[in-house]
């Protein structure tokens, strides 16, 4: 507290603590429910059936900053984006963007914080209306946000088309004269165009080849040092998430089982999910390869439309017979809380630290 | 869209259909012309001598002494009326009534269809209930329906056949629409900042045309065979009116006398639909491959 008149005391602890704090987050996720309800009956209205896509996820973005979300095919990643973007409607929790819940936004409101949310879908194929060509798929989002004038457009288009490294010559194009990456580079020249704050990446890279991936991957790089991105980078293919990411979370069901920062996650492994997940990584030496240890995974993925109690991976989980005595698993799900000693290596089992 | 052009060239069926429909569009515009028939053309005083003359290709009776051996090419009704003459001037009313009809129903049902598949949950239930209810009714009988209510004109008609069709158009583009609005880009076009109006009429609706065209040019058909059934029934317009279902019905009675004057317009009739439906098939095949066996 100052008094009127009196200069405010300046402490110098204060402000190294504040040179040091981690900038806030630019997108805060916090306990994010998607659940897809089947009803049947048009007066009675009941419920017969429901798919828990996402149950209760939650992290932070800071900007510039890029998270990687792995999990294998159906565990909510994709589901997870389109619930931030409000794409689906989350059934419950919080998407603070600059601090605004998106969730209670709606109408003209929503679509105007969106814009600084963008999203590049998987499919190159599918993502760009065939009946556009490329110079009004590009300008699409900014005549949906004001009026630009033609030449403005064609330049800004111009420029954008440069950005991501197609020829500004194809603008006239139909999206099937291109080939895969250059579709995708056409879909993240649109994703850009709004020079958005946050951008989502669902699997950009997985329909292409993998020498295409690779400058699919340097190109988002790029773009993310040069305009203070923040990804979320959603892929099955864990390599491609170490080399990009600076934080991975680890989904299983619906739900992040563990999340850390890149190298911690990937050196110290707690969550029997995440090392089966990650033991499944192919190494390129043939040497290595062959003695590579590898956790094969037992049965099948249960399904998120049914209710369980305890952990959702206590069916296939390799470390449970050795350590679960009481049934524990089975009873108690178990929350995502930080191991001992590291505050941003969060692991959601009861028995992470008898993982040997 | 080019494959698709190539894929038309090819289609025999469908340029016979299209000939088929185009040759009835010109022998429309050029009846009064070609056969110098038009209604109030037939002198009263003489109409009794000319009545139900046979086709000229058949001609074994006494003609009046007045009248040119070649005239008459499918012969006279009891008004004393040139047959051909009446049915190519008929196929006026039934191209014109046709096309109408088949723009109502589009009008009416893409909008439906558009914003039931779109939008789904009880706005889609209660359209669809709605138009269930509508289908529920067999075609011709509703749109007599339609006519009783609505009071016997040419107009009145057009809507009935038109709202007839309603229900198969909103389905058929509801169906589309429930594809298009999942894929991709369409989601896209949403995080884009796209309102719902936006991407309805410019990602939504444009990929959904192409069984709308197919649907139409089926739909005309049935149009037609509509109005020649609402006509015959003496729904359609006021008797002596060159329609086709009409011209039928008032000549029946001559059918073992004169059954020219009933084949006559029964067989534009049918030429008319095949050729309409003809083009309908093809479309189909040239703008929707998979279809095809």
């Amino acid at each position: 507290m100052t008094r009127p008149g009196e200069p405010p005391t300046v402490n110098i602890e204060d402000m190294i603590a504040a040179a040091t704090a981690p900038r806030p987050p630019i997108l805060e996720v916090r306990d994010l429910e998607m659940h897809f309800v089947k009803t049947k009956g048009i007066v009675f209205e009941r419920e017969v059936g429901r798919i828990r896509a996402v149950n209760g996820v939650s992290f932070d973005l800071r900007p510039g900053e890029t998270l990687g979300l792995v999990g294998e095919s159906g565990c909510g990643k994709s589901t997870t984006a389109r619930a931030v973007l409000q794409l689906h409607r989350p059934t419950a929790g919080q998407v603070l963007f600059e601090g605004r819940d998106l969730c209670a936004t709606s109408g003209e409101e929503l679509r105007k914080v969106r814009r600084h949310l963008q999203m590049i879908f998987q499919d190159p194929y599918a993502s760009l209306d065939p009946r556009w060509t490329v110079e009004s798929i590009i300008a699409e989002p900014l005549l949906n946000f004001g009026r630009p004038s033609r030449k403005e457009l064609r330049e800004k288009v111009r420029d954008l088309m440069i950005t991501v490294g197609l020829d500004p010559d194809f603008a006239s194009r139909y999206p099937h004269e291109f080939s895969g990456g250059q579709r995708q580079r056409i879909g993240i020249a649109r994703a850009l165009a709004l020079e958005p704050r946050v951008v989502f990446c669902d699997e950009p890279v997985s329909a292409l080849d993998v020498s295409i991936q690779a400058q699919i991957i340097n190109l988002l790089e790029d773009l993310q040092a040069k305009l203070n991105l923040a990804f979320v980078f959603i892929a099955h293919n864990v390599a491609v998430v170490r080399h990009l990411s600076h934080r991975v979370a680890i989904m299983y069901l619906g739900r992040i089982v563990e999340t850390a920062d890149r190298d911690e996650i990937y050196e110290n492994t707690r969550h029997p999910y995440s090392r089966a997940l990650l033991s499944a990584v192919p190494i390129p030496d043939p040497k290595l390869e062959r003695t590579r240890k590898r956790t094969l995974l037992e049965g099948n993925l249960p399904s998120p439309a049914d209710v369980r109690t305890g952990c959702d991976f206590a069916s296939r989980c390799p470390l449970r017979p050795q350590v679960d005595h009481d049934g524990r698993c089975e009873r108690e799900r178990p929350k995502l809380l930080p191991i001992a000693g590291k505050l941003s290596h969060l692991v959601a089992c009861h028995f992470h630290e008898k993982q040997g | 869209m080019s494959r698709a052009l190539r894929r038309a060239a090819r289609h025999k069926g469908m340029w016979v259909g299209g000939v088929i429909v185009l040759v009835w569009v010109v022998l429309a515009l050029l009846a009064v012309p070609l056969t110098g028939w038009s209604p109030g053309t037939v002198d009263p005083d003489l109409a009794l001598d000319y009545q139900s003359l046979p086709p000229s290709w058949l001609r074994s009776v006494e003609l009046p002494p007045d009248v040119e051996p070649r005239r008459f090419l499918a012969g006279t009704d009891d008004g004393g009326n040139d047959v051909l003459g009446r049915v190519l001037y008929g196929a006026r009313y039934s191209l014109v009534i046709g096309f109408v009809a088949v723009a109502i129903s589009v009008a009416l049902g893409v909008p439906l269809g558009l914003v039931s598949g779109y939008y789904g949950g009880r706005l889609d239930g209660l359209i669809m209930r709605c138009l269930d209810v509508v289908m529920a009714f067999p075609t011709i009988l509703l749109a007599i329906g339609i006519v009783t209510v609505l009071g016997q004109s040419l107009t009145n008609l057009m809507i009935a056949v038109g709202l007839v069709g309603v229900p198969g158009v909103a389905r058929q583009l509801r169906a589309q629409v429930l594809v298009v609005r999942e894929l991709e880009y369409v989601q896209a076009a949403r995080a884009l900042g796209a309102g719902h109006l936006r991407v309805l009429g410019l990602h939504v609706l444009p990929n959904c045309l192409a069984p709308i065209i197919v649907l139409a040019t089926l739909g005309t058909a049935t149009a037609i065979l509509e109005t020649a059934g609402l006509g015959f029934v003496g729904l359609g317009p006021e008797p002596g009116t060159p329609e086709w279902g009409l011209m039928i019905s008032e000549s029946r009675n001559l059918i073992s006398r004169a059954p020219w004057a009933v084949i006559t317009p029964g067989a534009a009739i049918v030429l008319l639909v095949l050729g309409f439906n003809l083009v309908g098939d093809g479309l189909r095949d040239v703008l929707d491959p998979r279809g095809r066996a």
